[in-house]
């Protein structure tokens, strides 16, 4: 026997297992990557393809993505919508995912052509901007089909529009009202204010007894400051002034925008607005705040009617519509929608998920819905008929209901204003507080930001 | 004749191929998962710098428009500034105050590993968590401000409330949580020194404070080289406390690059002149490199 052949054999033999495993290594990291590269895309594009091709007979699942923040009792009624609507549709399966940031993970799945089968969005301006991107399916058959026009409130109708085609369905509606501590109103004699005046000198006199105005806070959500800009410019310039504002007809920076913003500053600087320390707190740090007595009022919007419910607050406390900033102005309710739907351009069923979202806004769904503070802008409601509702959320959808019915509203910024611009706004508002930067200047960055909204047309589309 | 000289050639020639070959093939799955996850995202980055993408609409070539206007933005140069009195107070307080412990605690006989577990833990609690438990230390209603006003302080420091402040209070929790960290680095260092040169210094009469300076730190200088090297470089990415604690604000008091390069992707939708944010930062990266490279071709050790 040779040796040094058998030597040079079990060198090649070595040689060859070594390949072997590099080959295997190499393969199994590309097929790793490709199976996960494909499996997001199916899970992606979507549930519509974890579920097969879409024939007849088999079960078609279809993906929704939400927030995992909502509270159990919301995640039940969720659970409740989703099995009442599997019920009755038994070749349907909704496959519900809670994430941290279901609207950020929806915008990278669709810019990779997946994402869930029906797409969530925080609002119309979010909806149209896929819609130009060619992320959504028109919805006009479905429409026709479900009797959509008729079954929509028509403001909402009109927001989900894009280029003459229904790209989605509107979502609940919301506005800013101020929250107050009822008991310590009457303990001190104070009045809900009915103008700038009196809610001024209503905050000096809750300062003066070493209690905080309004508890409001910022730190893990930045965007909350567009509350605040809401209620400063269709309070100061009221809803018709403020609307040339955003068409584009007057300035960002003109003479009653610099006013509203100054107007807004001077209450935050007063330390009205927590205690000049809203940027160091958190949203839910201030609803402490008001719970603890600390302070007497708490502006947010209606969505926090369910959170105070399932607090108990130790006192009697009510809402109330912020005032007119101005005089001569009619005060108004900034209208929002909180969110709209629409049907991912390749999901493999488009029917399924038209069916899941008429299941979304039937009567049923509502009904359910409304107790939680989640006001959908569909017609023909009756909240008296709604047994164990909290009069507080009655009053509050009473109160937006009556202010839509008598043109009693405003625009606000996450639903009207234009994204730039709104994004700019919030972000660089305390900057201003905190004398970082002037109203004017932070204003003609605004009218900036305007210009490049009107560039690329992302204004809102007032159009009747 | 020749076609045995032809097939040993073609048999040496596959040896040779086989030989230059097969390091690139024990390299390949390292050098796939490098150009999937560093080299290709940096070419996109690269790419997107140079468009004005919003994150729906296909990007549009723009140029050198991105970088014109990160020359020109205010907030960027806030943020800069904000990213070096960052660097400043890394490169110094937790460095000094890690050295310290580290010396005192390589003295201690007994116990020294409850010492070490203790000081180390803050490192090992989640970054979210601890910048939390921070939030509400600094609460200005209901955090320690509360205890200070009770004591009578009539104005208690607004922690995160204060735009003069505020980046102090939040470097503060990140360098309590990394302190610790660099105390183990040093003491794996101090047991590394070489003893006989401590007792030569003390038998020919040298102080303690003359020994830790002469004889202790010169033999520590790759580790301090090193510890200073990441810090300048993880100072540059700094991003959690900041984006956990306050988010940049308050206004843009305590606005670092990484939370407004975040900003500018996330929020702003603007991810094309985010990537120009993320390249610059780079850059601050790589000059820090360099400078450290030069240095070691120099003769240091590091």
């Amino acid at each position: 026997m040779d040796f040094s052949d058998k030597g040079e054999v079990g060198m090649a033999k070595r040689k060859a297992i070594a390949l072997m495993i590099c080959a295997v290594l190499t393969t199994g990291l590309i097929t790793a990557c490709g199976s996960s590269g494909s499996g997001s895309a199916a899970s992606g594009s979507a549930g519509a393809a974890s579920g097969g091709d879409g024939k007849k007979g088999e079960t078609a699942e279809i993906s929704w993505y939400l927030h995992n923040q909502s509270s159990p009792e919301d995640k039940k009624i969720v659970d409740t919508i989703v099995q009442n609507f599997e019920k009755a549709h038994p070749d349907i399966h909704v496959k519900v995912s809670y994430n941290a940031d279901p609207d950020a993970q929806t915008k990278q799945l669709l810019a990779a052509g997946a994402g869930p089968d029906i797409v969530m969005t925080d609002g119309p301006s979010t909806l149209k901007q896929y819609a130009a991107a060619n992320y959504l399916l028109p919805l006009d058959d479905y429409a026709k089909k479900y009797g959509w026009d008729k079954k929509f409130d028509s403001w909402a109708y009109k927001t989900v529009q894009y280029d003459n085609h229904l790209m989605g369905l509107p979502g609940s509606f919301e506005t800013l009202v101020v929250y107050y501590n009822k008991d310590m109103f009457k303990e001190n004699g104070w009045e809900v204010p009915t103008n700038e005046a009196e809610l001024l000198s209503l905050c000096q006199k809750i300062q003066a007894k070493g209690i905080v105005p309004f508890a409001f806070g910022s730190s893990d959500f930045k965007a909350a400051n567009e509350w605040w800009l809401s209620l400063a410019y269709n309070e100061t310039l009221g809803a018709d002034h403020f609307k040339k504002v955003l068409t584009g007809e007057e300035p960002w920076n003109s003479d009653a925008m610099a006013e509203a913003t100054t107007k807004l500053v001077d209450m935050w600087q007063k330390g009205y607005i927590s205690n000049k320390q809203s940027a160091a707190i958190t949203i839910d740090n201030a609803t402490t705040l008001f719970l603890s007595r600390k302070a007497a009022m708490k502006m947010e919007g209606t969505w926090l009617l369910s959170n105070l419910i399932d607090q108990k607050p130790s006192f009697d406390w009510g809402m109330f519509e912020m005032p007119a900033w101005k005089d001569g102005v009619q005060a108004n309710l900034p209208l929002a929608l909180g969110d709209a739907t629409g049907i991912n351009k390749n999901t493999k069923y488009p029917d399924q998920v038209a069916a899941f979202l008429d299941y979304l806004n039937s009567p049923e769904v509502v009904q359910m819905e409304i107790p939680r503070a989640q006001f959908h802008p569909v017609q023909g409601l009756d909240v008296d008929s709604i047994a164990g509702m909290d009069p507080h959320v009655k009053e509050a959808y009473q109160l937006l209901k009556k202010a839509i019915d008598s043109n009693g509203t405003g625009y606000a910024a996450w639903t009207y204003w234009p994204p730039a611009t709104e994004t700019y706004a919030w972000g660089n508002i305390e900057s201003v507080y905190y004398k970082q930067t002037d109203v004017k200047t932070y204003l003609a960055k605004c009218a900036e930001q305007f210009e490049k909204d009107k560039q690329q047309n992302k204004l809102f589309d007032f159009a009747e | 004749m020749h076609a045995a000289a032809t097939h040993i050639a073609g048999k040496k020639g596959r040896r040779h191929f086989r030989k230059k070959m097969l390091p690139w093939l024990f390299l390949a799955p390292v050098i796939i998962l490098n150009v999937l996850v560093v080299t290709g995202p940096t070419i996109g980055t690269l790419i997107l710098s140079l468009t004005d993408w919003d994150g729906i609409r296909p990007p549009r070539f723009i140029g050198l428009a991105n970088y014109a206007g990160l020359v020109r933005d205010p907030n960027f140069y806030a943020a800069l500034i904000n990213n070096f009195k960052w660097l400043a107070l890394f490169c110094t307080v937790p460095i000094a105050f890690g050295l310290i412990v580290a010396v005192v605690v390589s003295r201690i006989k007994r116990g020294q590993m409850l010492y070490r577990t203790v000081y180390f833990l803050p490192y090992i609690v989640s970054t979210v968590v601890s910048a939390e438990i921070w939030n509400l230390i600094y609460n200005p209603f209901f955090g320690i401000d509360t205890i200070l006003s009770k004591w009578g302080m009539a104005h208690p420091p607004m922690w995160l409330g204060d735009t003069h402040i505020a980046l102090f209070s939040v470097a503060l929790v990140d360098g309590w949580r990394y302190w610790g960290f660099l105390m183990v680095l040093f003491l794996a260092a101090l047991h590394q020194t070489d003893k006989a040169q401590e007792e030569a210094a003390t038998v020919e009469g040298a102080g303690k404070l003359q020994i830790f300076w002469h004889v202790i730190l010169p033999q520590m200088r790759p580790t301090v080289m090193l510890i200073l090297m990441l810090t300048m470089i993880w100072s540059f990415a700094a991003f959690d406390y900041v984006y956990v604690m306050t988010g940049g604000g308050p206004g843009n008091a305590t606005e670092l690059i990484a939370t407004y390069m975040y900003k500018e992707a996330m929020q702003s939708q603007a991810p094309g002149y985010a990537s120009t944010i993320a390249l610059a930062m780079a850059l601050f990266s790589f000059i820090i490199i360099a400078g450290f490279g030069i240095l070691k071709k120099r003769g240091w050790d590091i």
